[in-house]
């Protein structure tokens, strides 16, 4: 009854009701209580409270103020000066870690408020961006935008593992600074001037960072894997049960608690029982996690090897679609190249072919029309003249006709010489008029020495008479 | 009387705050110690004008003493605390916006806040802090961290923990840990 009374004392004084029970727990009073007489337990209970207000009211240090207090004192210092004093208590170190990570995600959310107010003010227009004043405001915040992404790659990775905090405080203040700048100067300079600083002190903490801090968490990190794995064989193993036969005052308290006030008496004996038990278990353990890690490593290599193959054959797959593709892109290419010469050739071929003949027949004429006109006129000779003409033409008619035919078939431009030497095998003619067809300036040759001879014999006739 | 506070309290005219502050209520520290202050100047903590509004300043006037029940609300700790209330009463209210709250931040304290604070013993100051955070008093917060702040600024972990009463808790190697860890810094220069 007097501890129900003592506790609503402990409430009214706005004491957390959980923290008094189980400090109470473990200073094993409760046992008391439920043991011993109610004047008893008033008296531990006294005494608790005495105590509790003592460690209260004794602000005689800065360390004595509650966590969130000194969070809330150290929140009016630079970040700087908050990385600077993490060495002067674990206090402050876990105050210290916790602002400085808690600082890194304040200032990427205020970036991300300043950049969004620039990015409604801007144009939509890229090109009339350039031109705005608030362009430059906008290339800083996106350089700084960098920078964040950058550092967060850097820490954060190891921040949420809890290996370290944000351990660049003086970076934090400095993204403020520009951010402050941006926000009260119409008209800031440009962003690598702005900007030197930032970039030069986040790029030596990353490089700081990295080659010195983080390989040194990453063995760290290994290491406490390793704990993690002996952990959990070990929570598997026969240990556990061990200890759960240990003898405990409630079904509530964990079983690895050493009870301060056990009914039993073979508490010592128990102990050593238990903790050679442990070791050889922890040895055991050790052993097979040791084998396991070896088999584990020979099947990762192997794992590894067959991977690099199978990325090398992807990547010989890919080459080969790639050549194959462009092997077919080659041949369409051709193909349509092939079409338009062809079709380019038929019509060369309809044109060249008429014109061709054409050409040749107009010289033939006037070859012919020129020999006729310097030979004398006789009737005979015209005659003569005029059925070889009527026969050449005949023939050249014929040779167009066919030639023409033929080109057509062979979709070949028809050549003047093909068209002097081409035997006319379906033409029913004699020889003679083949050959006058095919020599057209040898028949007035001939014609011309049998005018010659014809005048000189009419000469002498007459000189005669 | 007390009708005619209950009948004002919303208002925020100065001559009604002034008036109020007339109105003396009692606060009870927590070695027993009863302090009488104005009605206006107490509801600087939160913790007092959540109070006076609920029960009502009828009942806050004519019954007992508000019982401040926090160990760190000593008899000195109050006394402190109901001299700062009694002279900023009259400020004008805090305005929490973002950037007014930084600039408020990287303000000086005022001559008379400095005078105020610089207490010789540290025990007093921490407990003016701790009473002022419990009674929800964030411009004697601000003051005390503001002070402690200057004090802390530009000083070695050394002298820090010289100047704080503070006894270095760390191992060796923790502490060359730390300091690795912060070495890009002192490399820059």
């Amino acid at each position: 009854m007097n501890t129900t009374l003592d506790l609503e004392d402990f409430m009214y004084n706005s004491f957390d009701i959980n923290i008094v029970l189980n400090h109470l727990m473990a200073d094993s009073v409760v046992p008391a209580i439920a043991t011993t007489d109610p004047s008893a337990h008033k008296l531990d209970i006294d005494l608790y409270l005495t105590r509790e207000r003592q460690k209260m009211s004794d602000c005689n240090n800065i360390c004595d103020l509650p966590i969130e207090l000194l969070e809330l004192i150290m929140t009016y210092v630079s970040y700087d000066e908050i990385a600077r004093v993490r060495s002067v208590c674990r206090l402050f170190d876990s105050c210290s870690q916790r602002l400085l990570n808690r600082g890194f995600v304040k200032v990427e959310k205020y970036h991300n408020i300043c950049f969004k107010r620039v990015k409604q003010q801007l144009p939509r227009r890229e090109s009339e961006r350039r031109s705005h004043p608030l362009a430059r405001h906008c290339d800083v915040l996106s350089a700084i935008e960098t920078r964040l992404s950058l550092l967060g790659m850097t820490y954060m990775k190891y921040v949420e593992m809890t290996l370290c905090c944000f351990i660049p405080g003086k970076v934090i203040d400095e993204i403020y600074r520009v951010l402050r700048f941006i926000q009260n100067n119409p008209n800031p300079p440009r962003v690598h001037e702005l900007l030197q600083e930032l970039r030069d002190i986040s790029s030596m903490a990353m490089e700081y960072f990295e080659e010195k801090i983080a390989p040194s968490l990453k063995s760290k990190l290994s290491t406490s894997a390793t704990v993690m794995t002996t952990v959990g064989s070990l929570n598997s193993s026969p240990i556990s049960s061990c200890h759960r036969s240990l003898p405990s005052t409630s079904s509530s308290t964990p079983a690895y608690q050493t009870p301060r006030s056990s009914p039993f008496g073979d508490q010592e004996t128990n102990k050593s029982n238990i903790s050679n038990n442990l070791m050889k278990q922890m040895q055991t353990s050790q052993n097979t996690i040791k084998k396991e890690f070896n088999e584990i490593k020979v099947k990762l290599k192997d794992f590894s090897v067959i991977k690099r193959e199978i990325t090398a054959l992807k990547s010989k797959a890919k080459e080969s679609e790639k050549s194959s593709l462009e092997k077919d892109q080659i041949i369409a290419e051709l193909k349509a190249e092939l079409e338009d010469l062809k079709r380019r050739m038929s019509e060369y071929d309809k044109k060249s072919g008429v014109k061709a003949i054409k050409d040749e027949q107009h010289v033939h004429k006037e070859t012919v029309k020129r020999k006729s006109q310097r030979t004398p006129t006789t009737r005979a000779k015209r005659v003569r003249d005029n059925s070889i003409q009527s026969a050449s033409e005949d023939m050249a008619e014929d040779l167009q006709m066919d030639d023409i035919a033929v080109a057509i078939r062979r979709r070949t431009p028809v050549r003047q010489e093909t068209l002097m030497t081409q035997p006319i095998g379906r033409n029913s003619r004699s020889k003679t008029n083949s050959a006058l067809a095919l020599s057209p300036k040898s028949l007035p040759k001939r014609n011309v020495k049998n005018n010659t001879n014809l005048t000189e014999n009419l000469r002498e006739k007459r000189i005669k008479k | 009387m007390a009708d005619n506070a209950d009948h004002i309290d919303g208002d925020d005219n100065e001559d009604v705050r002034a008036q109020q502050n007339l109105i003396k209520i009692k606060l009870k520290s927590s070695e027993g110690g009863i302090y009488e202050c104005g009605l206006t100047a107490a509801k600087m903590s939160d913790l007092v004008k959540n109070m006076v509004e609920s029960l009502g300043t009828d009942a806050v006037v004519t019954t007992e003493p508000i019982i401040l029940g926090n160990e760190a609300v000593t008899d000195a700790a109050l006394k402190k605390i109901i001299e700062w209330v009694e002279f900023h009463w009259d400020d004008p209210p805090v305005d929490h916006d973002f950037e007014d709250e930084k600039d408020r931040r990287n303000e000086e304290l005022s001559h008379w806040d400095k005078q105020f604070i610089d207490v010789d013993d540290q025990a007093l100051l921490f407990d003016v802090i701790a009473a002022a955070n419990y009674m929800d008093i964030k411009g004697l917060v601000e003051v005390g961290a503001k002070h402690i702040c200057s004090k802390i600024r530009g000083k070695s972990c050394q002298e820090v923990r010289e100047m704080l009463k503070i006894t270095n808790d760390f191992t060796a190697e923790e502490e060359d840990a730390i300091h690795k860890e912060n070495a890009w810094i002192y490399a820059k220069d």
